[in-house]
């Protein structure tokens, strides 16, 4: 049973940096309320997921970095990227919402 | 035998992170697609409750907390803690989107059950006690009765604040 | 043992499929089976990209269900013109 604590730092940069980012590039920070029923991407919904996906499948494959750190902000900017400019054409939001 | 309690046990804490995670997201509330809605209505026809109905609807027909917390195990075993997990949320959050859901559901479930599985690992718990555990969880709601299990998610439901306005 | 405990769910779900008059009710039953696989997958494969495939087989068979769970509410409301 194995808890990978060595790369904590990789993911709280991960975490960091997308949220930076994608405040930077525009989006909201929180969606709109109720939050459960709003397909708005906003700094802390896809994209911190998106960024911490991304940084896991990179550290299973093996390319690791420093810990980590430099792999998750690299992984945090291309997630809020993805997030701000290709979320809504990769993934449109159906007719009915 | 030591392993049937571990089983039974990853099976409550499954089911109740499916269950809570769900019902605050809204899962009872009205159905997210026209197949839910049409499951849900069924249910009610056989003697359910309308709001466990929609939410055993949006079950079927979108992942939600139910395969987060399938997937997230499935990736804690296989990948390792937290990666697995990670990868797990990632990819259901994927499949939400392409089931027409706005993802809320799903990542929540992976990421909880991922945390959760960190914890019980130091309890001693393997993650593989999970993912049976969550087999076992589904089929007590989907594979039993779907009268009596849909009232005890309308009673969530109306606990949590959640139940449906519709008819 | 967890692949048996497992089976055994799977089998007893496809035997109420079977057994089951209502088509929505099937479906139900056919969401928990394929929980069962999805985990009978990752289970047996025991590798990282079982995983992989344990998740794309289950996103797979949501989209299915969600098409036929659609298409018999649409099924509902068609009606038929006698000749």
């Amino acid at each position: 049973m194995i808890i990978h604590v060595t790369y904590l730092s990789g993911y709280l940069a991960a975490i960091i940096s997308s949220i930076i980012i994608s405040a930077i590039l525009g989006l909201p920070l929180t969606p709109e309320r109720p939050a459960r029923h709003s397909w708005t991407p906003s700094a802390i919904f896809p994209t911190p997921v998106i960024a911490l996906g991304l940084t896991a499948i990179s550290i299973k494959l093996g390319v690791t970095g420093i810990y980590g750190a430099d792999l998750g902000a690299v992984a945090g900017v291309l997630s809020a990227i993805m997030t701000a400019y290709f979320l809504e054409d990769i993934f449109p939001r159906p007719e009915d919402s | 035998m030591n392993e049937l309690v571990g089983v039974a046990a990853a099976a409550a804490i499954s089911w109740l992170n499916f269950v809570v995670i769900d019902t605050w997201m809204g899962l009872p509330e009205k159905p997210g697609v026209r197949g839910a809605d049409y499951i849900g209505r069924d249910i009610e026809k056989r003697g359910g409750d309308l709001a466990g109905g929609f939410f055993q609807g949006n079950l079927v027909c979108s992942p939600d907390a139910s395969a987060g917390t399938l997937l997230g195990a499935i990736g804690c075993y296989l990948m390792g803690v937290p990666e697995g997990g990670l990868v797990a949320a990632l990819l259901v959050f994927i499949g939400n989107r392409l089931c027409a859901d706005p993802g809320y559901a799903g990542t929540l479930g992976a990421l909880s059950i991922t945390v959760i599985i960190a914890l019980a690992s130091l309890a001693g718990m393997s993650p593989g006690l999970f993912v049976a555990g969550m087999v076992i969880a589904i089929t007590t709601i989907q594979g039993v009765s779907h009268s009596r299990s849909s009232r005890l998610l309308g009673a969530i439901a109306r606990r949590m604040d959640r139940y449906t306005d519709l008819k | 043992m967890l692949i048996q405990i497992t089976g055994i769910i799977v089998v007893l779900m496809a035997v109420r499929t079977l057994l089951a008059q209502d088509r929505a009710e099937r479906l139900l039953y056919l969401n928990a089976m394929s929980f069962g696989i999805s985990a009978m997958i990752a289970l047996y494969v025991g590798t990282a990209f079982g995983a992989v495939l344990a998740a794309v087989y289950f996103v797979a068979s949501t989209i299915t269900s969600n098409a036929i769970a659609h298409t018999l509410d649409r099924v509902g409301e068609e009606m038929v013109i006698e000749d």
